[in-house]
């Protein structure tokens, strides 16, 4: 596989600075302007900036932590990381036609993430033929009609795979859906089949909800806030804001994490007095500095200590008129928790002393209201599932389900993934839905389950998938086990982008490649029915308009749903009595074909327009469990923990701060003090004395697994850091090719990038 | 504490009144001090309220709802934009139903709350605020019986804080299928 570091060249040694204690703060902005700034002009840096999440402007393309209701917003509400993905998109580089005649596709599959993403936003629809190794123009028309046609050719429309990211707005997704059923596949991988899909299957078992259950207000009024396996200092930077008024008002905050992130150390609000002058507000009450994958055993021996201290004091602990009428299940739980667990166990899965879970299970007694937060520090691992429905037993044992200030709140990174998944992008949408589909557009969708993230690779791999489409995303670089998903990819017939900018999904592609350039989120977007604005829906269910504001990068853009329109008329012709172009000119009409499938959008249109839209309203809020008991259910997990050999250390991939998923803005990652380069491996200094290594060392990683496959990840730098003990980190995207495609978590078959062993190979010794 | 109390007998049996009552964003039609009442989740209401000049807002929380009987709630800070958590009257209240002979009821609605406001301080002040409030539950009357019956209702039951399942209360439209 290529190297995709060379010959940009500057990714070499990382000077390496002690760590920062404080996330944000006046360094954030200057950093997000001065990023803006080298993008694009001042003017157009101004516009995006105080139009990014304000009720008539746009919504950020970054993470889904919501917006404060209209009127509390700040003039400047967004992040560093927000600010720099906007104009980002907003950026006056251009990438033409001359581009791609000096460029073959071989030599742009050799050039960094970095670098392809700073070439500039794409412009026309481009064709790379069999064969060849350049990407040529092609008019729109010819573009959709190749892709129309190499669709109709298939044996059966599963041999096409329609992959979604999140940043598509619903009314893309939707179309996207439609369009894919309407041809006769469930085939809909999406990005959150990476990321929350573990969240998803835990809460909709246990609590019958499939999403979160906790809105800013209970940010605001919880007593107690977990923050779990997430680093919101870097991936989520407006939810230190909410952390904070929490702090204010007398919360506290409880983190959980391998590494010592800045962000839950200490908050230094950029837009406020005290966060300029002063040393900010510190956040985290308690840091527990657990081992990878270790926050099972936790909540189990947290849970555990609950129960005794119900015992020692009947009636002081646990919830019990809530667990008695909102719950079942308790009794086997308990039981199960006193029979199987081991404290040696819980000890050496998490890392933890006994003491440090006893001053937790304090802290736990002295809050009335409690909120989990977590990302993918849970869900991507082998016991992902089991583990967020240990979270859930914990909330339900104090009876904070259901309650105002508590409750479970996943935190999504990506700003529509959410909403995506509300529109029909899923592989096993309900019964009821797909009959929905069949009232509202007379067609019959197909009844089997179709194919997600993990699924998709191997069908390309293995032949039975021939064509792919993704709408946004970079496909390649957000998969694990790369080498072998680009072999995958590179056996299409087809592959198809719908892309603003470039990345590496456009140079390692199918046998025959498009590229199709389409309109950002901060751009106008204009249709024979007029100016359109586009909806989305935030890891808190609300339902919001966002208005581009900028002038489009090219006139030959077209918009995502204008592009899924043509294409749906071009390959299905009359097969179905959709209205296709009805779509295009107007996105009113995709609102109310939704209005009358999902539940929850009636009166879409009308609604979405409120300031701040409309909130979906979570069921068990209601009191309502829509479970396989009708109530909340204590569920018994069985204890698991990640172990690595002798000499091997167990590796989690993590972003940066100078980067939104798959995309490095730079090559520094200022809070963990790493300034210019991105192969970097994190490791704890006991570690690498055992291992007989030392900072600035230079190695391979290399991931275990039982194939006997071996996958490496070339020349990384040691770092000596603060990660705890046996637990490595390292950058994705770079080291997404350790992880191994069926190492994935069960139920939810998400893959476990926070979970793989690996041994490290010294290649050059550090003098 | 201050405690102020107020009642009204209305014309209608008490499911009008108590449904009518549940219409939490109807408030502003019929109340002069209530700009806004915005009800996101069951248990929880938010308002905007402005009396004397000054204008208030805050969250309630609904600790207990008991359909035909009674509501009870307290009142939560809301954050400012300017960062700061307003000292506010934090208030708890509780309005009670009660039928009366011949197809009537009486609501009766109770407040304590801690006095802030130089006008509310002031002696002639609480009897001012104790007057608003007779005045509002007159208003109340005055629209369920010009109306005669409820505009909607929520027949759920709250008890401390949480949602009583199966008590009542209608399943609301939503997708509900797992996220990822």
């Amino acid at each position: 596989m290529e190297d995709p570091r060379t010959p940009d060249g500057h990714d070499d040694n990382a000077t390496v600075t002690p760590p920062k204690t404080w996330a944000v703060g006046v360094p954030g902005v200057a950093n997000a302007l001065k990023y803006s700034l080298s993008q694009t002009s001042p003017r157009r840096t101004a516009l995006t900036l105080l139009n990014i999440n304000q009720t008539k402007g746009f919504d950020c393309p970054g993470c889904a932590w919501p917006e404060p209701e209209p009127g509390m917003r700040h003039r400047n509400e967004y992040c560093e990381n927000g600010a720099k993905h906007v104009n980002d998109e907003a950026t006056t580089r251009r990438i033409t036609a001359e581009f791609f005649r000096r460029y073959p596709v071989s030599e742009l599959g050799r050039r960094s993430d970095q670098w392809l993403n700073q070439q500039g936003r794409l412009t026309v629809p481009m064709v790379k033929p069999p064969d060849a190794d350049h990407y040529e123009p092609i008019s729109w028309s010819g573009a959709l009609q190749l892709i129309a046609d190499e669709l109709r050719g298939l044996d059966s429309p599963n041999e096409a795979v329609f992959y979604t990211s999140g940043r598509a707005s619903n009314e893309a997704a939707f179309v996207l859906q439609l369009f894919a059923r309407a041809f006769g596949t469930n085939n809909l991988p999406d990005c959150s089949n990476m990321c929350h899909e573990s969240s998803g299957a835990a809460l909709f078992e246990t609590l019958g909800i499939g999403k979160g259950d906790v809105s800013l207000t209970d940010i605001y009024h919880a007593d107690l806030i977990f923050v779990v396996g997430q680093n919101p200092g870097t991936n989520h930077p407006r939810m230190l804001s909410a952390l904070e008024e929490c702090k204010r008002r007398g919360g506290r905050i409880v983190a959980v994490n391998t590494l010592p992130e800045a962000g839950l150390m200490r908050f230094k609000h950029p837009q406020e007095p005290r966060g300029v002058i002063g040393r900010g507000t510190p956040l985290a009450d308690q840091f527990l500095h657990i081992r990878l994958g270790g926050d099972l055993a936790l909540f189990q021996a947290l849970n555990l200590l609950l129960l005794e201290a119900e015992e020692a004091a009947p009636g002081t602990v646990l919830g019990r008129s809530f667990i008695d009428s909102h719950t079942s299940g308790f009794a086997e739980f308990a039981e199960h928790l006193h029979k199987t667990v081991s404290w040696p166990d819980v000890l050496t899965a998490t890392g933890l002393t006994r003491g440090e879970i006893e001053d937790l299970r304090d802290l736990v007694l002295r809050s009335g209201r409690i909120v989990v937060c977590w990302a993918m520090g849970l869900t991507q691992h082998k016991h992902g599932v089991p583990t967020i429905r240990e979270v859930v037993n914990f909330l339900l044992l104090r009876g904070n389900i259901g309650k105002l200030g508590a409750g479970v709140c996943p935190v999504r990174g990506h700003s529509n993934v959410q909403g995506d998944r509300t529109m029909g992008i899923w592989e096993q949408m309900p019964q009821e839905f797909l009959d929905a589909l069949e009232k509202e557009f007379s067609f019959t969708p197909p009844a089997a389950h179709g194919w997600d993230t993990v699924a998709s690779i191997k069908a390309m791999l293995d032949g039975r998938a021939k064509v792919f489409l993704g709408l946004a995303g970079n496909f390649v670089r957000a998969t694990p086990d790369s080498k072998v998903t680009e072999q995958a990819m590179r056996q299409c017939r087809l592959t198809v982008h719908i892309s603003t900018k470039l990345n590496r999904s456009h140079a390692v592609c199918g046998r025959t490649a498009l590229i199709l350039p389409t309109l950002g989120r901060s751009e106008r977007d204009i249709q024979a029915g007029g100016e359109q604005f586009v909806t989305v829906e935030d890891s808190m269910s609300e339902v919001h308009a966002s208005y581009g504001k900028l002038e489009p990068a090219s006139k030959h853009l077209l918009s995502e749903v204008t592009i899924l329109s043509r294409l749906a008329r071009r390959t299905l012709g009359d097969k179905v009595p959709v209205s296709w172009e009805r779509f295009e000119t107007s996105y009113e009409t995709i609102r109310e074909h939704i209005s009358h499938v999902v539940p929850g959008f009636h009166d879409f249109n009308a609604r979405v327009l409120k300031p701040g839209g409309f909130r979906l309203p979570s069921l068990v809020d209601e009191g309502i469990f829509e479970t396989a008991t009708g109530k909340a259910m204590f569920t018994c997990n069985e204890f698991d923990m990640l172990q690595a050999p002798e000499g091997h250390l167990i590796l989690q991939s993590l972003r940066s701060h100078d980067q939104w998923n798959t995309v490095p803005y730079t090559l520094n990652d200022r809070y963990r003090g790493i300034h210019g380069s991105r192969h970097v491996v994190f490791v704890n200094p006991a570690d690498l004395r055992a291992l007989g290594l030392q900072q600035d060392d230079r190695v391979d990683l290399v991931s275990v697994w039982h194939d006997g496959v071996e996958r490496r990840a070339e020349d990384f730098q040691l770092v000596a850091y603060p990660t705890a003990p046996g637990c490595a980190a390292a950058y994705y995207p770079e080291t997404n090719v350790l992880v191994p495609l069926d190492s994935v978590a069960d139920i939810s078959n998400t893959p476990t990038s926070k979970g793989i062993v690996v041994r490290l190979e010294e290649r050059v010794r550090h003098t | 504490m201050t405690l102020i109390r107020a009642s009204v007998d209305i014309d209608v049996p008490v499911d009008i009144a108590y449904n009518q009552w549940t219409q939490f964003p109807l408030f502003p039609r019929f109340m002069d001090g209530v700009k806004r009442v915005d009800r996101p989740q069951a248990n929880m209401t938010h308002w905007v309220t402005k009396m004397y000049g000054v204008t208030r807002e805050f969250d309630a929380e609904t600790v207990e709802q008991r359909p035909d009987e009674r509501l009870r709630w307290r009142s939560l800070e809301h954050p400012e934009r300017s960062g700061r958590w307003r000292s506010r009257p934090r208030h708890v209240g509780r309005v009670e139903f009660q039928p009366l002979e011949g197809d009537r009821s009486r609501v009766t609605l109770a407040m304590s709350f801690r006095p802030s406001g130089v006008m509310e301080r002031a002696g002639g002040g609480l009897g001012i605020v104790r007057r608003h409030i007779q005045g509002e539950l007159e208003n109340f009357k005055e629209f369920i019986e010009e109306e005669g019956s409820e505009t909607g209702k929520w027949r759920g039951a709250i008890k401390d804080g949480y949602v009583q399942p199966e008590s009542g209360q209608e399943r609301p439209q939503v997708p509900n299928w797992p996220c990822g």
